[in-house]
């Protein structure tokens, strides 16, 4: 239903520009300012695989955007993950900016993240508990052919769908990251896997089977791997956040623009959060094969 | 609510202490005592005061012995009652824009006095009153009231040439908007959804024609406008900041007559026709925007399947049965159209309806009964394609009053009545052609709700100098089934998973009441002839929304009805005036502060997804508002060169402050409402340069709106986030525009019917590319700049003829 108003906004700008509007630049170059905080990107599971945690920085609005990891990355940081249990899980910089373990976790524990920046500043994220999640009892493909609005062709789809178990337990957020390629052989989550969560899917156990994911038909891609996750309530609604924040430049007829908070805090500092997110799931995965 | 009854109580008693305390001797030589010490028998004059011209009760005029330096005003039927001793007296009646009439009476008994007078506008080059020795800005209790009458909305310049109602009542003292061009208005801090807007009493629930740059009302049938800002007398009810009261024209009871304009917007007609003369008349008015009729002109076959135009009807029936009884019936139904071709079509539009019955029950006790009928609603979809669909919403109520006003003397007059409406919301249904995920057709529950309130309000003139006006209103809501409402677990967020069970309700059955009393109180303390204090407070309830996450209101928002989840919005207002006349009269100098604490403002969860939401509450937050403000008003009303300088200082802040962190908005903390502006400066000028032609300008200064600038952005899984710190922490550039208008009235012969007139305007007279918003393309690019919108980019002339015969 966004689109709906969305279309609604241009009409109203349309109209506004039979009006003889116009525009023009505005300069906040003075307005914006250089926040410079820390960003912090990590999963955590119960997969035995390499987990990742990526730190960086933020940049002021106003900056030029640097393609793909060209934003100011974190170095010489202490990265660690504890348990309930005082367990510690160290992590190692591979390249600036990307720490790795291969160490696991265990449904059921609770893990805290903790980052000692190379000046000396602790953060460390507020504790998840890593649940259990359903089994995936099936992955399908099926095609189909979709229109596309206001044009009178249609394309070709590959739509996955998903059947799970049933958990019944109440208050469960869930979470798919997938990732087709040409071999069976997928790496471990990262920042390059799509993700989406369904609001309202798999609460209290209550669905079944929906559709995860159409992908364009595409023959060089083979296989298509999928992760169900769990994930907190705070996660879930970070996510959504991002995925809602939208966009915001209609003017009046935009909804406000919303602030995005994650789950790291700078120990001695309440101002000096940091933005992101660090999530811990329990994982289930399955693949399959495109025709 | 002991606490009520505790000031009503007090106010009792004060009154009583108050008179028996005043003595005679300290009152002003330049009045007469307003009782003799052995008093003669007293009678009622009353009656009705009218346009000689075309039969139309004056509202507002006023009925005056100065001899015994007593008075009233007519209400709004045009109906006024004055008693007094025994006696010969000479009436005087006075009105703006109208000579005074003089009548002598002998009164030995209860009598009715007909007054018609004559308008003063024909004959501009005499000398106007200017021994006005009554004068309401001084004497009359209520404060923050603005009274403009059709001339002055007319005289004012107006964007495109179309004369706008709402667009004048911007430059009052204490009205704001977010921006040109956008729906409704701000009264002293309060969102569009807190004005009540009634035309002939029939409430209307979205006043905007395109997107709101012009206004519903058709100025050839508007008689009067009136806005409550504060102290909102308890006759009105419902709504927290304003009550735009609108009166349509009666209809020419003497003759046949017609009044029109062709604009470049819009041309507009209205007929008026006595049926029976002197007894009854009709009105019928319409007005329709062409712009689209050019382009079916387009070579472009697409262009010319385009829609773009909005339409008003406007009538009104009104019957003399007998000199007791009259009978009104008025209606009005308007719309927008706008369609691009066979791809998307959007309709929106209100419908009003009202029938009324004057009742004289005796010459002291005036009673009026309505029933009202109010419709909004609109519908868009695609017509055609796979994608096809349509979406229907709206509001409907039906509302049933009786008004009484009981004369009890000159120094007592008591307003009482009751009031019924029946809301139904429609918050939505959606239609698919094919079905999507299986699903045909969408609805959201439809709402259903009743809200009564009963009032008193008595204006109790204490003696000369000073005057009382209190009075309590008391409401009660009940949203009602057939309805499935949720509970949620306690201490927790509303959520869906919170939901610990669903109830559904039957139809007509009760789910949830709000009631409440809401106490009003006026004070005016007459230091003199050209000085007063007044002194107000009042609380008003709210019990429905609109439910609108957009910082200018648009029209698909819904309208929604408190309920379990959702308490009615309260505000409590205090207002102190200085009011000041000067130079025989001729300027009248206002200055009024107010403060207003509102509580259960509706605010959204970041995200809020609300439109065919099942389940609105767990989208809608409960915040806080304040607003306090100074304003300064400079008028002179009459004269070759007449209007006013009005400057608002003003803060208008929002809070909310939830038990999550999920239900709180800037942490928490006070932050500037979208309409929060600090400075407020507004020059309307008319100047009568001969009797042909007059000049007017108006000039408009204010602060920039505030806005929400992102300040950081970063990486997240592979997307550019941006970092928004606090809401409405910057501002656009501040506004200011001038415009200018001229008319030129055609050589009209007094005895000859068709009178032209010429109106060029210029709007935005120099140029001022002023901000509409400020917006960040987003793109993920390098932004040393946002972009600006503007909606106009330079002067917008125009010209209007309008004719009346």
């Amino acid at each position: 239903m966004k689109r709906i108003h969305s279309i609604i906004a241009i009409a109203i700008i349309t109209s506004f520009a039979l009006l003889s509007a116009c525009t023009d630049r505005y300069p906040i170059g003075e307005l914006a300012n250089n926040s410079n905080r820390l960003v912090v990107e990590g999963r955590f599971t119960n997969a035995t695989q390499t987990h990742t945690i990526y730190l960086s920085r933020t940049l002021a609005y106003t900056a030029p955007t640097p393609n793909g990891s060209g934003y100011p990355v974190e170095t010489g940081a202490t990265v660690t993950i504890t348990d309930d249990q005082g367990n510690t899980i160290p992590f190692n910089e591979t390249s600036p900016g990307v720490y790795i373990t291969t160490g696991s976790g265990e449904v059921g524990r609770i893990y805290t993240l903790n980052i000692t920046t190379s000046n000396g500043k602790q953060y460390s994220s507020e504790p998840e508990k890593m649940s259990e999640v359903p089994a995936i009892k099936n992955l399908k493909v099926r095609y189909e052919d979709r229109a596309i609005p206001f044009e009178d062709t249609t394309n070709r789809v590959a739509i996955i769908s998903i059947q799970s178990e049933d958990l019944q337990t109440s208050n469960a957020y869930y979470m798919w990251y997938w990732k087709s390629g040409q071999s069976s052989q997928f790496n471990t989550i990262d920042s390059s896997w799509n993700w989406t969560y369904v609001p309202g899917r798999l609460i209290s156990g209550a669905e079944e089977g929906f559709d995860l994911a159409e992908l364009s038909d595409d023959n060089t891609k083979n296989f298509v791997k999928v992760y169900q996750t769990s994930i907190s309530q705070k996660a879930y609604d970070f996510f959504q956040a991002l995925t809602s924040q939208g966009n915001n430049n209609l003017g009046p007829f935009s909804t406000p623009p919303a602030p995005i908070r994650g789950n790291i805090i700078n120990n001695n500092d309440e101002k000096d959060f940091a933005l992101g997110f660090f999530t811990v799931s329990g994982v289930h995965s399955a693949t399959v094969k495109l025709e | 609510m002991r606490k009520y009854y505790l000031i009503g109580f007090i106010c009792g008693l004060l009154t009583h202490v108050i008179q028996a305390q005043t003595p005679t001797h300290l009152q002003s030589n330049n009045y007469k005592p307003s009782h003799t010490k052995n008093p003669a028998k007293s009678y009622t004059i009353s009656g009705l005061v009218k346009d000689k011209t075309n039969g139309e009760v004056l509202i507002g005029a006023t009925v005056y012995i100065r001899s015994l330096g007593k008075g009233t005003a007519t209400n709004v039927y045009g109906f006024y009652s004055l008693t007094v001793p025994k006696g010969t007296y000479q009436v005087t009646c006075s009105y703006i824009g109208y000579q005074n009439l003089v009548q002598n009476i002998r009164l030995e008994s209860n009598q009715k006095l007909y007054l018609e007078m004559s308008p003063t506008s024909d004959q501009l080059d005499e000398i106007v009153v200017t021994d006005k020795k009554i004068n309401e800005h001084i004497t009359k209790v209520e404060m923050s009231v603005e009274k403009l009458s059709m001339e002055q909305i007319k005289s004012m310049p107006a964007f495109l040439g179309e004369v706008d109602v709402i667009k004048s009542i911007i430059a009052l003292p204490g009205v704001s908007t977010v921006g040109e061009g956008t729906t409704g208005f701000n009264v002293r801090g309060g969102g569009v959804d807190q004005n009540l807007v009634l035309l002939d009493e029939s409430i209307v629930y979205n006043s905007s024609h395109l997107f709101g740059f012009f206004s519903i009302f058709n100025p050839n049938s508007v008689r009067d406008v009136k806005l409550y800002k504060g102290a909102i007398p308890a006759k009105y009810g419902g709504r927290l900041s304003s009550v735009l009261d609108i009166r349509q024209k009666e209809g020419n009871t003497k003759k046949f007559s017609g009044a029109g304009g062709i604009g470049l917007v819009s041309s507009r007609l209205t007929l008026e026709t006595p049926i029976v003369k002197d007894k009854s008349s009709l009105l019928i008015a319409g007005r329709r925007s062409y712009a689209d009729l050019f382009l079916k002109l387009s070579p472009d076959e697409a262009l010319r399947k385009n829609k773009a135009y909005f339409y008003d009807l406007n009538t009104k029936f009104n019957y003399t049965i007998n000199e007791n009884n009259r009978l009104y019936i008025s209606g009005y139904f308007g719309r927008d159209v706008f369609g691009l071709g066979d791809q998307f079509n959007f309709s929106w539009g209100n419908t009003a309806a009202t029938i009324r019955w004057n009742h004289l029950f005796s010459s002291k006790l005036f009673s009026n009964v309505s029933a009202m009928f109010s419709d909004y609603n609109y519908s868009l979809g695609v017509p055609q394609g796979s994608f096809a669909f349509s979406w229907d919403a709206g509001i409907k109520s039906y509302q049933l009053k009786n008004d009484l006003t009981w004369f009890i003397n000159s120094n007592y007059t008591l307003d009482f009545g009751v009031s019924g409406i029946l809301y139904q919301f429609q918050p939505g249904k959606i239609k698919f052609s094919s079905a999507l995920e299986g699903v045909t057709s969408l609805s959201v529950e439809p709402e259903k709700a009743l809200e009564m309130a009963a009032y008193f309000n008595s204006e109790h003139k204490l003696n000369n100098a000073l005057t009382l006006n209190y009075g309590v209103r008391y409401s009660a809501f009940m949203n009602m089934g057939e309805r499935k409402v949720r509970t949620y677990k306690e201490g927790a967020p509303r959520r869906d998973e919170n939901v610990v069970s669903t109830r559904n309700y039957g139809n007509n059955e009760v789910i949830q009441t709000y009631q409440g009393l809401e106490p009003r109180l006026g004070v005016r303390w007459q230091l003199n002839e050209s000085n007063s204090v007044k002194m107000s407070y009042a609380r008003n309830r709210q019990y429905i929304h609109l439910i609108s996450n957009t910082t200018a209101p648009v029209p698909t928002d819904i309208w929604k009805a408190s309920d379990s989840h959702i308490p009615p919005q309260i505000a409590d207002q205090v207002a102190l005036g200085y009011f000041h006349n000067f130079a025989h009269h001729t300027f009248e100098l206002s200055a009024e502060v107010y403060y207003k604490k509102m509580q259960n403002l509706v605010d959204y969860k970041n995200g809020a997804e609300l439109l065919l939401n099942e389940n609105l509450e767990t989208e809608l937050l409960s915040g806080e508002g304040r607003a306090y403000g100074l304003e300064l008003m400079l008028k002179k009303p009459t004269g070759k060169l007449n209007g006013w300088i009005s400057y608002t200082l003003a803060r208008t802040e929002r809070m909310v402050n939830g038990a999550f962190p999920e239900e709180r908005i800037n942490n928490g903390n006070y932050y500037p409402a979208d309409y929060d502006k600090l400075h407020n400066f507004t020059m309307v000028a008319t100047y009568q340069a001969t009797k042909r032609l007059s000049i007017s300008a108006n000039f408009v200064y204010n602060t920039g709106r505030p806005f929400t600038l992102p300040d950081a952005k970063y990486q997240y899984s592979n997307m550019t986030i941006i970092d928004y710190s606090g809401r409405n922490q910057n501002r656009i550039p501040d506004y200011h525009r001038l415009d200018l208008s001229v008319t030129l009235k055609g050589k009209g012969k007094p005895d000859r019917k068709w009178k032209g007139e010429w109106v060029f305007s210029l709007y935005n007279v120099y140029s001022r590319r002023n901000a509409y918003s400020i917006y960040f393309s987003g793109d993920g690019q390098a932004q040393n700049d946002a972009t600006k919108l503007s909606i106009l980019g330079s002067v917008v002339p125009a010209v209007t003829y309008n004719f009346s015969f």
